[in-house]
């Protein structure tokens, strides 16, 4: 057993031993292995759209795909208008209204003073007869002059029209005739108030003669009347006449005096006048609803006796409902004024028919009856009546209405492009077809006019456009256009920065033009809401364009640690360029603080020849971008550049955009889309020494 | 970089005695491992456990085998090696032996490598690189032949800890040739599976001639002796971990890195392990408790079932199908998963670049009621010819057997490998006193081509035999691998 177990064992000592002996070296020990390997990495690959470069900009859109102008980008910025309300444009300014020539009282009916007899003494014909003597009368001719009694009833009148009726009373029986028969004013016998050739009269037991004296018109006449003429009679022959106590008695009677001034008792006369005065000289109005205001009714008597009646003011009613028009009763003492102030509020003006700027009154009074008192007046005395008005605070006019201008409150569009404002800068940048829409909505249907201004925050240029509201329904947005062309060079001479802001103020105006024919209703409550918009399709022609964008590198820090294991680095730069225009892209690498240039690329050139030039993508008819230009290139970078490359934390790119004749200074817009881009992609292949200690 | 050389280079150490446990590739008792890892129609005895349970019954001088951990002697029971299935000790030499410093030749740097050398250093991985680490313990094996009527039996107790580990074939190029553009690496071939498994065995096997005769009316003449065993095993599992899916690819093209990986692991641990999962925040943290019986993370049932014809006393044909079962895990059973898709085109870009470092990160794990994982489910079929006494050798000095065998897995199990293996070896006695040698070849399989080789010894109370199964590395040096079976067996 013993044998046994010596043997096995010293075999198996012996069979691994041989085994192992035989077959195999020992290891050598351990010395890692050295190599190169190729580690290529992405380093970036960034897309410069102008998209992106704006991407904090929520204004920054695209054309929707399918639309005419798919994915172009543009801006547009939407913003309210603050509710502009009528309110308290809707006016009429204050008016005053005078009748300067008045109304005059006219010519005057004046009642016929009492009729005035005289008679002419027998012996003023024949001297010594004496009467109750029966006599032949002889013939006689003698000139009479005699006077009528005193008038009463004036003192003395100038006649407008009228007569003086005689009636001539002869009481002897023989014919007299009168001859060259004048009446006169006793106190002026040679300016007779009227006159008659002959005049005969039968003997007596005739009926008396009368005769109608037509009166001088604007003969003055006075309370005391003579005439004169020359007397004849053929006598009695022979015949024996009983002879009267008188020959003839005279008596004179007023006929329809008509007088233009009278200095005596005035009877009772009515004044009845209408009138009319202008509300305003372009509003005309069916109805008015006023809202607040008054007018004050002021009549001047220029009659020395009182008046008392009524204006009548015919167009307006006290309250909408309201059938009568308002009247105001007047008492007016002689040559003095009474006012009377009348509250319009809630009074409504009617035209009753067809638009008009007439507001009608009708004065109606009467003078006060003189009695037995004496008062002058003359035919040219008046009534003076006065309205004023305030002004007139409208609730609602329906009618032609004036030109209303309300202002519109100024409205703030930004414009926020976002980073582009900081990384893109430009020469020149010339837009096509940008929009300024102001979007209006009256709440009434009337005709609009806006005129507008457009300010840019920090600049003084200013854009006037004017535009009506063509939509009068009332019902939806009626586009107000700023002229595009006008907003693009508003826009374009803003470079090199864009304003951060555009205020847009102006005044809208309700028929604006006057329009006669037709009538609206506008009333206080009326209202214009909507919104600016502004969109500018970045269809622009660029001049020196220069996009500028900083971005981290992230190389990992464990390559930084191992820059001695590097033994080159094979930068592969790939510039594709999307945007229809060519671009010169150049870059440097730079330190952690963003300041300090490092490595510029592509390295080791003239500054001048430092560039990588990348033609504009192709395009077709349409400006749109059919297939993207591609520039590649190569950079070995070994020693202090490799370790420059490593140790960069940033890489900051520098694109130039120049569209097309933009070095002829008229650089033509393009269409800048947002799948339009410049792609950077970079990629490294780090050659590494494994284990290089 | 240097790490993953030494340790892909490192001792995978196999420790193997009769395993329960096994599989199509499997290192085997040092008699079999000699003979070309054969055993389905050679083994006897003790060494049939696990391998053809029918063989136990077969005629045996010994009534009664033992072997255990307990008594390493005279030699141990163990199987053990050094290397790889990847590289060989010259390529070590060459690529990690360093070359003589130029500034001072008493010092060795390491070595440039060219691009062929580069290319040659992929080259060894394209086969990817497996290390397959077995230990198996044979804590207590019993072997009773009671006789052909009574028939066999074996008690068997023992441990196995597995781990096999394949680092993917792209592994090594990209490690060579870095990420060119253009470059495309797969690294779904990448495998783990590890485990420890105790297996509480109990095998009959007895002779069926009657059976054959008297119920299938076969000829009695037509074998000489026919045997059927069966191995019942209940087995506890005290860990598991394995990938369960795995895909991972890198590929560099001018788009940028691509980057895929799928990944879904399961897990299980005995409470004694003290293992808290790092998903589990709720859990207070759980201490270890040795125990030489822990509690068990898994438990299943497995099954070997053998039979063997002795056609004559030339020709012995076996056919063995062995760990049919399974194991549930339900304690500790969890799960781990991983899965992430990103595309590095532009490191500049934090948003992405967070958006990739998010992603990297979005593992999740998560306990599972239970899962059941496959025992290494494997057949074979083996045929043994005593040449010696074959009718056309009228003279042949000492004896030799002669065995040829053909062995499927099922699965890629521990051990195992649904790759064919083919196994050919002989065993010759030249004379009393002398120890039997062995040798044979195994192709096919995990490690592709074994020339085996090794001696036995009769020491009358016991065998023990020794054997390698790369001695085709003797005759090279381009070795990958020194291996070295030991065991033995005490009979009575």
């Amino acid at each position: 057993m013993k044998q046994i177990f010596t043997r096995t064992f010293i075999f198996s000592l012996l069979f691994p031993a041989l085994y192992l002996s035989g077959c195999m070296d020992t290891p050598d020990g351990f010395e890692a292995p050295q190599w190169d390997v190729n580690l290529s990495t992405p380093v970036m690959d960034t897309t410069y759209t102008l998209a992106d470069a704006i991407k904090k900009s929520d204004m920054i859109k695209s054309y929707p795909a399918g639309s005419p102008k798919e994915n172009l980008l543009y801006y547009a910025d939407n913003k309210p208008i603050e509710k502009v309300t009528v309110g308290d444009n809707l006016k009429i300014d204050q008016i005053v209204a005078q009748n300067t020539a008045g109304v005059s009282i006219g010519n005057i009916n004046i009642a016929a003073p009492a009729p005035s007899s005289t008679s002419i003494a027998i012996t003023s014909i024949w001297g010594n007869l004496i009467p109750n003597q029966s006599v032949p009368l002889p013939p006689a001719a003698v000139d009479i002059n005699q006077g009528f009694g005193q008038i009463n009833e004036f003192e003395h009148v100038v006649l407008q029209s009228g007569s003086l009726e005689l009636s001539i009373q002869n009481s002897v029986a023989v014919n007299f005739e009168i001859d060259n028969f004048k009446i006169f004013n006793t106190d002026d016998p040679n300016n007779p108030i009227g006159s008659v050739a002959v005049i005969p009269v039968p003997p007596a037991g005739n009926n008396p003669a009368v005769v109608t004296i037509p009166l001088n018109p604007g003969a003055r006449i006075s309370n005391k009347l003579s005439f004169s003429g020359h007397l004849t009679t053929p006598g009695s022959g022979t015949t024996f006449i009983t002879i009267p106590p008188k020959a003839i008695t005279i008596t004179s009677s007023f006929k329809n005096p008509v007088v233009s001034e009278v200095n005596g008792q005035i009877p009772a006369k009515a004044i009845s006048t209408q009138k009319s005065f202008e509300l305003d000289n372009q509003t005309k109005f069916q109805t008015v609803v006023i809202d607040q205001g008054s007018m004050s009714l002021t009549l001047k008597n220029n009659i020395d006796i009182d008046l008392v009646g009524s204006i009548e003011l015919s167009s307006i009613y006290k309250t909408p409902s309201s059938q009568q028009p308002i009247s105001i009763p007047l008492n007016v003492s002689g040559n003095s004024e009474t006012s009377i102030p009348v509250d319009l509020s809630g009074s409504v003006l009617k035209s009753g028919g067809a638009p008009t700027n007439l507001i009608s009154y009708t004065i109606n009074v009467s003078t006060v009856s003189s009695g037995t008192q004496y008062r002058t007046i003359k035919s040219t005395d008046n009534i003076s009546p006065i309205i004023e008005m305030s002004q007139l605070s409208l609730r609602s006019i329906t009618g032609i209405v004036k030109p209303t201008t309300i202002d519109i409150k100024p409205t703030t569009v930004s414009i926020n492009l976002g980073d582009m404002k900081e990384k893109f800068r430009y020469a020149k940048l010339n837009f096509k077809d940008p929009d300024l829409k102001l979007y209006l909505k009256p709440s009434s249907q009337f005709k609009v006019k806006v005129d507008g201004t457009v300010k840019a925050k920090g600049y003084a240029n200013t854009l006037k456009f004017s535009d009506y509201i063509s939509n009068l329904n009332g019902q939806v947005d009626s586009l107000v256009e700023v002229p595009s062309a006008d907003l693009a060079q508003f826009l374009s001479s803003f470079a090199p920065n864009f304003p951060s802001e555009l205020t847009i103020s102006g005044t809208a105006t309700v028929n604006p033009d006057s329009d006669p024919a037709t009538i609206y209703k506008v009333a206080q409550s009326d209202s214009i809401t909507g919104h600016a918009e502004i969109t500018f399709p970045l269809n622009a022609g660029i001049s020196d364009g220069e996009f500028t964008d900083t971005t981290k590198l992230n190389l990992k820090d464990n390559l930084k640690k191992e820059i001695n294991k590097i033994q080159s680095i094979v930068l592969t730069l790939q510039i594709t360029n999307g945007l229809p225009a060519s671009v010169k892209w150049t870059g440097s690498f730079l330190d952690a603080t963003e300041k300090i240039k490092l490595l510029d690329l592509p390295p080791n050139r003239k500054p001048e020849d430092r560039f990588i030039l990348v033609p504009g993508a192709a395009v077709n008819s349409d400006g749109k971008v059919t297939a993207p230009a591609s520039r590649t290139e190569t950079v070995e970078l070994t020693g202090s550049d490799a370790e420059k490359f490593v140790n960069s934390s940033f890489i900051i790119s520098n694109v130039a955009i120049n569209t097309s004749g933009a070095t002829s200074g008229s650089a033509s817009p393009v269409e800048f889309k947002i799948t339009d881009s410049i792609r950077l992609k970079a990629s490294a292949t780090v050659v590494y020494r494994v284990n290089e200690k | 970089m240097k790490y993953f050389f030494l340790m892909s280079f490192l001792l995978v150490i196999y420790i193997n005695s009769e395993a329960q446990i096994g599989g199509s590739y499997a290192p085997s008792d040092a008699r079999s491992t000699a003979m070309g890892n054969t055993y389905t129609a050679s083994t006897r005895g003790i060494f049939a456990v696990g391998k053809n349970p029918a063989n136990l019954a077969l005629n045996s001088n010994n009534g009664v085998e033992i072997q255990t951990a307990a008594i390493p002697l005279p030699l141990p029971s163990m199987n053990i090696g050094v290397g790889t299935n990847f590289m060989s000790l010259k390529d070590y030499n060459y690529f990690f032996g360093g070359v003589p410093d130029p500034a001072d030749p008493s010092k060795k740097v390491g070595r440039y490598l060219t691009p062929a050398d580069k290319e040659h250093f992929a080259d060894m991985f394209k086969e990817g690189g497996n290390v397959f680490t077995d230990f198996s313990l044979p804590l207590f094996n019993l072997y009773i032949n009671a006789g052909d009527k009574v028939g066999a039996f074996a008690l068997t107790l023992g441990d196995r800890v597995s781990v096999d580990f394949t680092a993917p074939k792209g592994l090594a190029d990209f490690a060579m040739n870095g990420n060119p553009e253009g470059s495309v690496y797969n690294f779904s071939d990448a495998k783990l599976t590890a485990w420890w498994l105790r297996s509480y065995g109990l095998s009959y096997s007895r002779q069926i001639n009657d059976l054959l005769t008297d119920v299938f009316k076969l000829p009695s003449n037509l074998f000489e002796q026919v045997t059927f065993g069966v191995t019942v095993k209940y087995i506890q599992g005290y860990a598991y971990a394995a990938t369960d899916q795995f895909n991972a690819s890198i590929e560099t093209n001018a788009g940028g890195i691509t980057a895929d990986a799928q990944a879904r692991g399961l897990v299980a641990a005995s409470p004694n392990f003290g293992i808290t999962y790092s998903f589990d925040s709720l859990s207070t943290k759980r201490e270890g408790k040795f125990s030489p019986f822990p509690t068990p993370a898994g438990t299943g049932i497995g099954l070997d079932f053998g039979l063997t014809a002795k056609v004559n006393d030339i020709l012995t044909l076996g056919l063995a199908l062995t760990d049919a079962g399974s194991i549930s895990w339900k304690t500790n059973a969890a799960e781990y998963s991983y899965s992430t898709h990103f595309i590095m085109t532009d490191p500049s870009n934090e948003d992405k670049m967070n958006a990739i470092g998010d992603s990297s990160k979005d593992y999740e794990g998560r306990y599972l009621s239970s899962f059941s994982t496959s025992l290494p489910l494997a057949l074979s079929l083996g045929a043994a010819y005593q040449l010696d006494q074959a009718p056309f050798i009228s003279r042949f000095p000492g004896s030799m057997l002669l065995v040829l065998e053909y062995h499927q897995g099922f699965n890629d199990l521990p051990g195992n490998t649904t790759t064919p293996r083919f196994g050919f070896g002989f065993e010759w006695k030249i004379a009393n006193g002398v120890p039997f040698i062995r040798s044979g070849v195994s192709l096919g399989g995990r490690e592709n081509f074994n020339w085996t080789f090794g001696l036995g010894f009769n020491g009358g109370i016991f065998d023990a035999a020794i054997a390698t199964r790369d001695l085709n590395y003797f005759f090279s040096n381009d070795i990958k691998r020194v291996t070295l079976a030991l065991d033995t067996r005490w009979k009575f």
